[in-house]
């Protein structure tokens, strides 16, 4: 009967492991550029900041974001209030083409939602779930069927609890776990690793458009407060796009403080961030810088008026 | 002698961080105007103005806050900002106002008058000879709106800012939607005031609406240009014609920004009035429409 904790020795059991952890990690890392550089089709179109504010909102901050963006965009053009985390259609839309989500969120919002039940919902769902599908076609996104359920990631974690379970059989045994601690670390700091390195849904692609995106239209930017009855409703989808929620605080906090709870994640993915997703779907620019002078005319400013505050 | 800097640039609209996009994508615009304690000291400049700035639009900081006909001297600190402003943003031309905004350790928070007197003039000269000696390049002081005159006064408006810029070799920032509130606010005639200014020294124009409360007339700024002041406008610009001057102008908007169609509209209507190229298309005034004007005594 073998001494060894499970019968294999401890260096060899650390050479094996250190060597499924060097595996692990080719594999994920080369998992990730396959979905970071996916094959587009040729001559896919880049976004249109005019005509595209959803796809970059989605592209920005996933369908949260996106959401977030149309909300804006209908309350810019006075036909949405927020009370109570709620959103309500205050008024009929006049004719003309308005962008699918848009549709989908005044066609359900006659009823006071939250944003979590306007996602519910089917037609809002599907807009979204639309905008997603093409940005994946573009390859700007990585596609969710391609590798997103992280295998590799997972099987680093697995590796990581292999250690854990040798760990205690070794401590039962009395036995020397030096090594295996500090294999451990090494294989649970590369799980982190990998897991934040795989939390981004876009493509290297999809980063790229973004940032260009964002370095272009530097005015829409929280930290100008751009008001929003004079640059219009697409520049407030465009503005919660690329900046998330930060934008939205910034250009009507009282409709902002009606529809979302979470002001304190509002700083999560800056403007030139790593734009992870976070779950509550604020993104938002970091704070400070320009402050818009004081005016030299004296008198009161306009600016909308608080949505059911 | 000096030229006019800013002479033949056409109209511009004043640069706030709410409307910076609107700004941008006016593609006549040559000239725009920014509060200079907004940016910060030798910081960097806002990326939209720097886009401006880069496609070789002059901006001109604006200066609000160092109180010039304050009895105080100035204090070293907002100079030393105020010129900073100047030279990130590769100004030709600063402005200020005649005006004080603190007195005896207190903060107005708003542009106050000065009395007409000679005192007044000898601090206001003082003053300003203190700020141009720290500054590289001409200064324009802008009169502004008030809503009272202070008793005694010893000089009728123009005469007070003429002997001013004699004294201190500044141009003039002439606001024509203060000569409108002043005059109507005093049952006055604005092109008396007109009549008696040396319009040779106007180096640019300010432009903006108001509103009238209590029966008062505040140059607000948040509301469009009324027709008043663009039949101003239009008398101001004949005179200028005739006398081969070519001031800048610009619409001054601090709030109440209505879409930018109906902005757009304001700033054709200001262009029409003022006798100037629409800025709203492309190829905005073309260099030198008119002969640049002179000034003995300016830097």
């Amino acid at each position: 009967m073998s001494t060894y904790t499970w019968g294999i020795s401890g260096p060899a059991f650390l050479q094996l492991y250190l060597l499924l952890a060097g595996a692990l990690l080719v594999g994920a890392l080369r998992s990730r550029h396959r979905r970071r550089h996916p094959l587009v089709p040729a001559g896919s179109p880049a976004l249109d900041a005019g005509s595209d504010p959803y796809l970059i909102a989605y592209l920005g901050g996933g369908p949260n974001r996106a959401l977030l963006a149309a909300l804006g965009s209908l309350r810019a053009d006075g036909l949405v209030r927020g009370y109570n985390r709620r959103c309500t259609r205050v008024a009929t839309p006049p004719s003309g083409w308005r962008p699918v989500l848009e549709r989908a969120v005044l066609t359900e919002a006659v009823v006071p939602l939250t944003r979590a039940e306007l996602i519910g919902r089917h037609s809002v769902g599907s807009a979204l779930d639309g905008l997603r599908d093409d940005l994946v076609r573009r390859g700007l996104l990585q596609d969710a069927s391609a590798g997103r359920r992280r295998p590799w990631e997972f099987a680093m974690a697995a590796l990581f609890l292999l250690g854990v379970a040798r760990l205690v059989a070794g401590l039962s045994g009395d036995k020397p776990v030096g090594f295996l601690v500090l294999a451990m670390l090494l294989v649970a700091a590369l799980t982190v690793l990998l897991f934040r390195l795989s939390a981004s849904a876009r493509t290297a692609r999809g980063d790229a458009e973004l940032a260009e995106l964002r370095a272009a239209h530097p005015h829409l930017s929280p930290n100008m407060k751009p008001d929003w009855t004079a640059n219009g409703a697409t520049a407030a989808a465009l503005a919660v796009g690329l900046f998330g929620a930060g934008a939205l605080w910034a250009a009507d906090p009282a409709f902002a403080g009606e529809m979302i709870m979470e002001k304190a994640f509002s700083g999560v993915a800056g403007s030139g961030g790593s734009g992870v997703w976070a779950s509550s779907g604020c993104g938002g620019a970091s704070g400070g810088g320009f402050t818009g002078g004081a005016g030299c005319g004296g008198g009161g400013g306009g600016g909308g008026g608080g949505c059911g505050g | 002698m000096a030229v006019n800097p800013l002479a033949g640039l056409g109209l511009g609209i004043g640069w706030r961080p709410e409307i910076a996009g609107l700004a941008a994508d006016l593609p006549g615009v040559r000239f725009t105007e920014v509060v200079a304690e907004s940016l910060r000291h030798q910081g960097q400049l806002p990326p939209p103005l720097a886009r401006l700035r880069a496609r070789g639009v002059t901006v001109v900081p604006h200066g609000t806050r160092l109180s010039l006909g304050g009895a105080e001297p100035l204090d070293p600190h907002r100079v030393r900002q105020f010129v900073s402003a100047a030279a990130t943003l590769d100004a030709p031309l600063v402005s200020e106002h005649v005006a004080f905004v603190r007195a005896g350790g207190l903060e107005a928070g708003h542009l106050l008058p000065v009395p007409r007197s000679r005192e007044a003039l000898r601090v206001l000269a003082r003053n300003v000879r203190t700020l141009r000696a720290e500054l590289d390049v001409p200064l324009a002081l802008e009169p502004i709106a008030a809503l009272f005159d202070w008793p005694d006064d010893e000089f009728t408006e123009a005469e007070f800012l003429t002997e001013l810029l004699d004294r201190t070799g500044a141009w003039l920032l002439l606001d024509v939607a203060n000569v409108y509130a002043n005059a109507r606010n005093r049952g006055a005639d604005p092109t008396d005031l007109l009549d008696r200014l040396p319009l040779e020294r106007v180096a640019y124009l300010h432009v903006a609406g108001g509103a009238e409360q209590n029966g008062l007339y505040h140059d607000t700024h948040t509301a469009p240009t009324p027709e008043p002041v663009l039949a101003l406008l239009r008398q101001l610009s004949a005179r200028f014609t005739a006398a081969r001057l070519a001031p800048a102008m610009l619409l001054e908007r601090d709030g109440g920004y209505p879409p930018a169609a109906q902005l757009h509209a304001e700033l054709d209507a200001v262009a029409d009035a003022a006798g100037l190229a629409r800025i709203t298309l492309p190829n905005g005034p073309p260099e030198g429409q008119v002969s640049n004007t002179t000034l003995a005594g300016s830097r």
